[in-house]
């Protein structure tokens, strides 16, 4: 196992008063499990407030957990700390959505990519310009940019420079934050592309998050979806897309237009009411209830777990079994 | 019904130049676009970033930055070059013939002041009516728009309100005068899906209802499938492929219009995404002959050369591509 997750939350605290003191808490992040395995490419989905960014800071321990343990590759590093944390850093990376803010403007291509290698290596500058120029190779770009400043690049070109940054230490793990978001489709393609072939050729594990079903499913062998701060279906891809469990699930599916007219018509819709709720004021019970066509009185009252109800799918919802029955989630 | 250049349509924009001065250089925007809208057409007008989608759009409503210059071209309305117009005129026109919406619902609003007064201003400007009577109809359009409780959403701040309720705002706005011609430039892009699903209801609901035309502008050519009766393809400022929906995802012809369409992940499939050679270019230094022609799979002696115009290869099937046998311009 790459990465294991258990019952991990993460609460940020609202002040507020004159005094500023704590009011509450968003839960962003409220008791997930989930774990990855080595090679494997982890999908998480849900909307805004859904904590799935959040989840992935944590996990990598860029953001302290409130409660639950992360074991990394066999390890507890729940607790680790400081000075503890570094040599981690070298394993674990993460690629954020914007590749216009995550490089420094005024520095060199090659200090950029180059700067994890002084760090945590405490390489030459000869050393240095080899292992960037290697590493640009890799990501699709030249020697030459090495001198070059990020403005000289486009978008495209700039999300390659911050996967070989991410790249160049050699980390066994990658969250992806929505790493194509920024993107036009035609470059969007190609960074996805670039992704699968890097993942094979070092063996990576992917921790994949976006709010875009489609590029999840295709990159994905299995899905979490999220919906403020819980996980509501984890399943493996294609089970998730063509047997989804959760009303919610179904939704979001049913939300994703079609590239296909013909399609698109056949399509069943499944359109929800309502707006996402604050994360600072969930909903009792389950907190998918306010906006599913299929609540019932026990919904509001009870928050059903996450159970798996077939090998490897897992949903949290009190009438799962009833919807399956009446099909009313099928495509 | 759809477009066809004879006459019979709202709005021609013919042979359109759009182009900014910067400091950079002279950025040749829109290079000759050629374009039409039938009475209670959807008309979707695709492209990545750069292909000059939205700046086709403002220059109907003549809404481009200081910087811009147009060029060259007519915007032919209901009869009437826009283009030509004082702009006395067009502020008739903006609002009450032809109205816009923006991607971010919040930045059309002013922060300020109360967004049901914002909406009831339209009637003011434009009807002669007292306040009051405007008052009941914009409760009446935000019912219709399914805000909850018109009566607190008329007096609430945009701050107030969820991104996705500060679009139904917006779109009561821009409907309030029930325009002929809507302008919609990315619409949803900055909503959440379950949230753009319900958007994307309304606004078909409206459009049937009240007749209207639009031309709806986005970066997706699934949202694009959707809504539109024809869609456009945009390329470096210029329309490579028009076509009515079904065509344009069955039988695309512009190898641009067939590359984009391979790009998107679709559910099922996991192999490698066809991903086209090279990036879009910088428009101050646009390629030759056809802009497309250094990514094209398929080039061949004239394409940079000399540019292809915008030709019917099919009825109701224009390319712009010299593989079909297009003119140069």
């Amino acid at each position: 196992m790459m990465l294991e997750v258990q019952d991990l939350r993460k609460y940020f605290p609202v002040r507020g008063g004159v005094m500023m003191r704590v009011i509450g808490h968003v839960k962003a992040v409220d008791g997930v499990s989930i774990s990855i395995e080595k090679g494997e490419v982890f999908g998480l989905v849900g909307e805004s407030g859904s904590g799935k960014t959040t989840l992935g800071r944590t996990v990598l321990k860029l953001t302290e957990p409130t409660g639950g343990r992360i074991i990394f590759d066999g390890r507890d590093i729940t607790d680790l700390s400081g000075k503890e944390l570094i040599p981690l850093r070298r394993e674990m990376q993460i690629v954020f959505q914007d590749p216009y803010k995550a490089l420094h403007p005024r520095k060199r291509v090659k200090d950029i990519v180059g700067e994890p290698l002084i760090i945590h290596e405490g390489a030459s500058d000869t050393e240095v310009r080899k292992r960037v120029a290697e590493m640009l190779k890799l990501v699709g770009l030249n020697v030459e940019h090495m001198d070059r400043y990020p403005h000289e690049f486009s978008g495209g070109q700039r999300q390659r420079i911050v996967i070989a940054r991410a790249l160049i230490l050699r980390p066994k793990f990658m969250v992806l934050d929505e790493p194509t978001s920024a993107l036009d489709v035609s470059v969007q393609a190609k960074i996805l592309n670039l992704l699968s072939d890097l993942k094979e050729q070092f063996d990576l594990t992917f921790l994949l998050i976006s709010h875009n079903l489609a590029v999840v499913q295709h990159m994905s062998n299995r899905i979490g979806v999220m919906y403020l701060g819980k996980l509501m279906e984890v399943a493996p891809s294609q089970e998730l897309f063509e047997k989804p469990l959760h009303p919610y699930t179904k939704a979001l599916i049913s939300a994703i237009p079609i590239p296909d007219p013909k399609l698109a018509k056949k399509k069943r819709k499944m359109t929800l009411r309502g707006e996402i709720p604050s994360p600072l004021h969930p909903p009792s019970g389950c907190r998918f209830h306010t906006r599913c066509p299929f609540a019932k009185e026990i919904c509001e009252r009870e928050e059903p777990p996450l159970r798996e109800v077939e090998p490897g799918h897992w949903v949290a919802c009190h009438f799962w079994d009833e919807l399956r029955e009446v099909g009313v989630l099928n495509a | 019904m759809s477009g066809n250049g004879n006459g019979d349509n709202l709005l021609e924009i013919r042979d359109l130049y759009v182009r900014f001065h910067t400091l950079r250089g002279i950025v040749k925007a829109i290079d000759g676009v050629n374009l039409e809208v039938g009475y209670g057409e959807v008309l979707g007008l695709v492209g990545e970033t750069g292909s000059g989608k939205t700046v086709t759009g403002l220059s109907i409503l003549r809404l481009l930055e200081q910087n811009a210059e147009i060029t060259g071209g007519e915007i032919i309305f209901q009869g009437r070059d826009l283009l030509k117009l004082p702009l006395k005129e067009i502020l008739k026109i903006r609002g009450r013939d032809i109205s816009m919406i923006f991607q971010e619902p919040k930045a059309a609003l002013n922060p300020v002041m109360q967004v049901g007064d914002q909406v009831a201003e339209s009637f003011l400007v434009h009807e002669e009516i007292s306040k009051k009577e405007a008052k009941e109809r914009v409760l009446e359009i935000f019912r219709r728009v399914g805000l909850p409780d018109p009566e607190r959403v008329y007096k609430s701040y945009p701050h107030e309100l969820s991104g996705g309720m500060a679009q139904r705002v917006v779109i009561s706005m821009a409907l309030a005068l029930k325009p002929k011609l809507l302008i919609a430039d990315e619409p949803t892009s900055a909503l959440d899906v379950t949230i753009q699903a319900q958007i994307m209801d309304l606004f078909r609901e409206l459009i049937n209802e009240m007749g209207t035309s639009v031309i709806y502008i986005t970066h997706d050519m699934a949202l694009a499938a959707e809504i539109s009766d024809r869609i456009a393809v945009m390329y470096a400022g210029r329309i490579v492929e028009v076509a009515d929906t079904e065509t344009i995802f069955e039988n695309p012809l512009h190898p641009y219009t067939q590359g984009l369409l391979k790009s998107i992940p679709k559910p099922g499939y996991r192999g490698k995404l066809f991903s086209m050679e090279g990036e879009i270019p910088p428009l101050i230094n646009p390629p030759p002959g056809c802009r497309f022609h250094p990514r094209c799979p398929k080039r061949f002696d004239p394409c940079d050369k000399e540019v292809p115009k915008l030709m019917e290869v099919e009825p109701e099937h224009k390319v712009a591509c010299f593989l079909f046998g297009g003119e140069s311009k």
